[in-house]
């Protein structure tokens, strides 16, 4: 009996390990790059303020700030172009880009400021999927390509 | 008195810049040649559905109100996104290469695209690559699933190989497989097709 109870333990701890590894898969590789930077930007990481410049890979949940006169362009791997301009803030909230396993979402969070975004794979494979979130309304994007000026 | 006028014109002229920098707005632009898609905006207060080249919509921030929806003229867009519009990235540029049946070796006019491949790597550095492989239909998804694999590995072996012999850096690759399962050029199951034994190159 107390054999089984261990074997049931080590069966839950590998289930739960599992899936870790399976819902981490996104969050440990690179989504993205930085293309272009200018001025004042930087990509705010677990606390860290890292400058950011071409080259710099993101990580899900990578905040993405300008200050005045800053900018700052993105691609991320599912092709997606995101453009900042100045004075603005952004979060990658949700990125998963997995069309084998059918697992496809992006969640972009607009704090304030400009942006141009430029849908990528991730919209064409799952129309419905993508999300711009700001305080002020929630776009549902269906592979396209729009501006926003975002004011809270 | 005679600050009077000044004033008043300050005051109005600050109240109508604050006016129009307050609210939020959203527009939807072309994709090239292709038809836009659309942009559904939805606030506490209404939705509005943006469907159309240069449509746009107003949100005031405070009340959530939506603005009637407005076709704008591309200069008004240039003058209040000027600056996002001139630091957006060029979009990631795809190749597709082909190979022998069977085979990870590529055809010759592909082998011929290699070159063209790495000077815009090196036009875009620094990059991100990808490389998902394909196959065509014929064997199994396992061994398809492989042969896919191998593809993508060649020619990510092959482009750093080039970009290193040109004095390039090694750029960060992905390399994937797709097998049978996403073909270019829908077939039946077993049925050989050159277009779907592919590679598709995507530099970022």
């Amino acid at each position: 009996m107390k054999g089984c109870g261990m074997r049931i333990t080590l069966v839950v701890i590998c289930a739960v390990l599992l899936s870790a590894i399976f819902a981490s898969a996104e969050e440990t590789r690179p989504i993205g790059l930085v293309k272009t930077a200018s001025g004042d930007a930087f990509i705010l990481r677990d606390g860290v303020r890292l400058a950011a410049h071409p080259g710099l890979e993101l990580m899900l949940g990578d905040q993405l700030t300008t200050g005045t006169g800053g900018a700052l362009g993105v691609i991320l791997r599912d092709d997606t172009v995101i453009s900042l301009g100045p004075a603005t803030q952004t979060r990658l909230e949700q990125f998963a880009f997995e069309p084998a396993q059918g697992n496809l979402g992006l969640v972009l969070r607009v704090t304030r400021g400009l942006i141009e975004y430029l849908s990528g794979k991730i919209s064409k494979l799952a129309p419905g999927s993508v999300r711009i979130e700001t305080p002020v309304a929630t776009l549902g994007i269906r592979g396209t390509h729009l501006l926003a000026r975002i004011v809270p | 008195m005679r600050y009077l006028v000044p004033f008043c014109c300050l005051v109005a002229l600050l109240y109508l810049s604050g006016c129009a920098s307050q609210k939020s707005v959203i527009v939807l632009l072309p994709e090239g040649e292709k038809v836009s898609g659309a942009v559904t905006v939805v606030t506490a207060n209404g939705t509005q559905l943006l469907n159309q080249s240069w449509q746009s919509v107003e949100i005031d921030g405070s009340r959530g109100g939506l603005s009637d929806s407005v076709v704008l003229k591309s200069a008004a867009v240039q003058g209040i996104f000027g600056s996002v519009q001139a630091g957006m990235p060029a979009p990631p540029v795809h190749y597709l290469l082909y190979f022998k049946m069977g085979s990870a070796e590529l055809l010759p006019e592909s082998r011929l695209l290699l070159p063209e491949i790495i000077a815009v790597i090196k036009k875009r550095s620094p990059v991100q690559l990808s490389v998902v492989g394909h196959a065509d239909t014929l064997g199994s998804v396992a061994y398809n699933q492989q042969l896919g694999m191998q593809r993508a590995a060649a020619v990510a072996g092959s482009l750093n190989e080039l970009l290193a012999s040109q004095g390039g850096t090694p750029a960060p690759t992905e390399t994937s497989s797709r097998g049978k399962t996403d073909l270019l050029v829908k077939t039946p199951d077993l049925t050989p097709e050159p277009r779907n034994r592919r590679a598709e190159v995507t530099i970022r």
